[in-house]
């Protein structure tokens, strides 16, 4: 049996792509053990979608527009918010909520002395696989009412889908970013509920909110963009500047949460 | 609530009535809906599934006083604090003006009482479904979908068709909502009010029954296998 | 292999002043209080070396380990632990290392143990052949082929730490650091643990260090002893040697029906627990051949034999004289 130690032989890229699909067989595995609560997520999902689409079916009972987005287009920006709710849900949620758990109770210690990122390795440790489903009823949303709305060509498809992808990593750093605040806080579970809250208000056309609340959320912390300027791509209705500003700010947005963890390790190993 | 009521107001952009509410009525509803959600809220649902998977329900069964009024004090301590913080809220909306209603009666207070011990015992039936199920946490935003939806939260009940409506009023989310903003805004008519109060107490036995069977049945259960 | 050179750790905590009041005052000023964990550590360890870490709670040993593996800084002093400084936690280092803690689990619990092993697998890039192969090679040691899909939540206490076990060496680590592993576990399970250990350290010459509160898990595997106590090193070195200098000595018990005098030859006599027995306290190492020859000529000994002093209790004087001498 005796072997000499083996030299690491691939790079870290390819070891993040096997890891990831590890987590994603042991995902489905846990999948399956927690039958029911899987089921209450579908659930709720479905149920969620459906309130969205019944209230707006109600609104526009009474109108054919709400400040220059008609039927199709809002139920558009519905659907990319909950395209994009549910793929970070896939993704980041239960490793999430793991992590607070883990910060409030101290139980991080693995996780640090493992050869590899710890931000990384707590944000992605199991798939919450039930939200496949919501993504998929939203993309059948989507491919009801895109059609209505799309002005332009396969060009805007694609900036769509990136966009998305792009709020995505939005959310992600906005929950990482209040997540982190467990390490100072001591009930740290009002806060990290926050994000929800905030990605809520992007679900509605950013121009339905007062000047005031349109500043804050578009300039100041641009969690309506994450949602409105995919769907204002598909309608050919963006202006480059806001787009441009809104990359900028994730960079920066992803430099600060990226020290903020740093700081935070830094607070959770010098206390005992 | 924000996103619910600057939608609703850039509906009114374009329309002066919808449904029979203006936009100071269709604000007030939405606002006070709100609030009242906050109150009618099912935290006090997990405190058993808490208790469960710690064990300390083990300690408190051995203490000489029954568990169901123990949890009523915990939800009532719990609630206090909610009810001034809603009620100060309240005070403030109505001072900067943005409300239109009138001042409720005793029959709708006693609605609202009605409808705030019914929660109490629903929420206490559903913190009994945490001796079945490993994870509780699907339940919160399932019990605030429906209560978004059959809670009149979204938008008031009374836009939907005769036929649904009819239905749904008398549904124990729509009492925790809809019904309650309608009986603190003075909007509801004796009759109503009438019905919605015997709608009430009669859920409030059924869940009390239900209640019953479940607890003996989750205590099995829980000491049998210790879960 | 390991290095530490006059090694301190402190660190600020606050004081909680009592009451509503307290709290109050607590918002505008807060006490500080320092504490100082460990105090001028240096010691060195070798590779292939087991290494005990004993002391009280408190102590510092878990603060220890933490420097270790790079979860906290020293505040003072240097470690060089593989040619590395573990607070820079480079990815190189750390895939040399394995750590258990008794008292936390790095298995996923509702799923098997060789899920968790999988995500090890991936984590620090074994290769698949080499993995199946070393897999086996500790479920046959450890008698644990059957149990290798049960969900870790099943398992009992003495099989899950087998599996943490296997988790943290799967990885060919240099360094394998145990915290109290066999904390709650029944004796088979115990004594299956330190015959793993040992014949890791054999075949693949791991340096081990593992503190530990049970005394079997030292005198089975441990050479070499390291106690601390209030943060300092009181003793690193040899068991044996630590036994013969702290021993304070042993004890004879001799049977017999008549009646032994209080005192014999300048040896104190007690009367011991049993009927007809008797108790003598010697010096350790000291000869006891002109007692026994006197016994045996003037009285009718049916029996004696040497009761050692156990290890646990040398160990216990060791602590209370060093509490006794710093209070």
């Amino acid at each position: 049996m005796e072997k000499g130690i083996k030299e690491i032989r691939r790079s870290g890229n390819i070891m993040f792509f096997n890891y990831l699909k590890i987590v994603w067989s042991l995902s489905i595995s846990q999948f399956f053990i927690y039958r029911l609560t899987s089921v209450f997520v579908c659930f709720f999902g479905v149920l969620f979608t459906t309130i969205e689409v019944i209230t707006l079916f109600v609104l526009y009972h009474y109108t054919d527009s709400i400040n220059g987005w008609d039927f199709y287009s809002f139920l558009t920006l519905s659907a990319t918010y909950t395209l994009i709710s549910y793929i970070y849900q896939f993704f980041f949620t239960l490793s999430h909520e793991k992590l607070i758990d883990k910060i409030v109770e101290g139980d991080l210690d693995y996780d640090l002395v493992r050869p590899i990122d710890s931000q990384l390795i707590n944000s992605i440790k199991q798939l919450d696989i039930p939200s496949l489903i919501n993504i998929v009823i939203a993309i059948v949303l989507l491919c009801f009412s895109v059609p209505h709305v799309l002005t332009g060509h396969i060009f805007g498809i694609v900036m769509y889908i990136l966009f998305v992808l792009m709020g995505v990593y939005f959310y992600y750093l906005v929950n990482q970013f209040f997540i982190n605040f467990a390490f100072w806080i001591e009930r740290p579970y009002q806060i990290a509920a926050i994000p929800e809250y905030l990605l809520d208000i992007a679900s509605r056309p950013r121009n339905v909110y007062p000047p005031i609340l349109h500043v804050l959320f578009v300039w100041v912390f641009p969690i309506l963009l994450s949602t409105n300027l995919p769907a204002e791509i598909l309608r050919g209705d963006y202006s480059v500047v806001t787009l441009v500003y809104y990359l900028l700010f994730i960079i920066l947005f992803s430099f600060l949460v990226r020290i903020q963890w740093k700081q935070a390790l830094k607070k959770y190993q010098s206390a005992n | 609530m924000i996103t619910t009521v600057f939608v609703w107001r850039a509906l009114y952009s374009g329309e002066n009535d919808i449904g029979n509410y203006n936009i100071s009525e269709m604000t007030t509803y939405l606002i006070l809906t709100s609030l009242l959600s906050v109150i009618f809220s099912p935290n006090s649902a997990f405190r058993l599934s808490n208790l469960i998977s710690s064990g300390k329900l083990s300690i408190l069964l051995i203490r000489p006083y029954s568990y169901f009024f123990e949890s009523f004090s915990v939800f009532l301590g719990q609630k206090v604090v909610q009810i001034c913080v809603v009620f100060i809220m309240i005070i403030c909306f109505f001072l900067l003006g943005l409300f239109q209603f009138s001042f409720p009666n005793i029959v709708s207070i006693l609605l609202v009482l009605t409808n705030f011990i019914l929660l109490f015992i629903f929420l206490s039936v559903m913190g009994e479904l945490s001796f079945w199920l490993i994870e509780m946490w699907p339940l919160r935003p399932i019990y605030n979908g429906l209560l978004s939806l059959f809670g009149g939260v979204m938008f008031p009940l009374d836009l939907l068709p005769e036929s649904i409506l009819n239905i749904i009023q008398f549904t124990p989310f729509s009492l925790f909502g809809y019904v309650n903003t309608k009986a603190v805004m003075g909007e509801l008519s004796a009759d109503a009010m009438f019905n919605f109060l015997i709608a009430s107490m009669l859920w409030i036995i059924f869940f009390q029954i239900i209640y019953i069977i479940l607890w003996k049945k989750g205590l099995k259960k829980y000491e049998g296998v210790g879960i | 292999m390991i290095s530490f050179k006059n090694v301190s750790f402190s660190y600020k905590s606050f004081k909680k002043q009592v009451g509503i009041r307290g709290t109050l005052k607590d918002l505008f000023k807060r006490e500080h209080v320092y504490h100082t964990a460990l105090e001028n550590i240096t010691f060195e360890a070798e590779k292939g070396e087991i290494l005990a870490l004993v002391g009280p709670n408190g102590a510092g040993k878990t603060t220890l380990i933490k420097l270790l593996v790079g979860l906290i800084e020293p505040s003072t002093g240097n470690i060089d632990v593989l040619g590395f400084n573990p607070y820079k936690k480079s990815n190189k280092y750390l895939s040399q290392i394995g750590l258990v803690m008794g008292q936390k689990s790095q298995l996923t619990w509702e799923l098997p143990a060789i899920d968790t092993l999988h995500l090890i697998k991936a984590i620090y890039r074994i290769d698949s052949k080499d993995f199946t192969e070393r897999l086996n090679y500790f479920l046959n040691l450890l008698n644990l082929k059957d149990k290798v899909a049960v969900p870790v939540r099943k398992l009992s206490l003495g099989e899950r730490m087998k599996f943490e076990l296997i988790a943290s060496v799967i990885h060919y680590p240099k360094l394998l650091i145990l915290d109290e592993p066999t904390i709650g576990l029944d004796i088979e399970s115990q004594r299956a643990i330190h015959k793993f250990l040992l014949h890791l350290n054999q075949t693949e010459k791991t340096t081990i260090l593992i503190t530990s509160h049970y005394m079997r898990d030292i005198e089975a595997l441990a050479k070499r002893i390291m106690i601390l106590i209030n943060g300092q090193i009181k003793y690193d070195g040899d068991i044996k040697q630590l036994v013969n200098t702290f021993n304070k000595g042993n004890t004879i018990i001799v049977k017999t029906k008549s009646e032994l005098p209080d005192e014999i030859l300048g040896y104190k006599i007690k009367r011991g627990s049993e009927e007809n027995s008797w108790e003598i306290l010697l010096q350790a190492g000291e000869s006891y051949y002109e007692l026994l020859s006197y016994l045996t000529n003037n009285f009718q000994i049916e029996s004696f034999h040497m009761k050692e002093t156990p290890f646990e209790d040398i160990i216990f004087n060791i602590f209370t004289e060093t509490k006794e001498s710093s209070s």
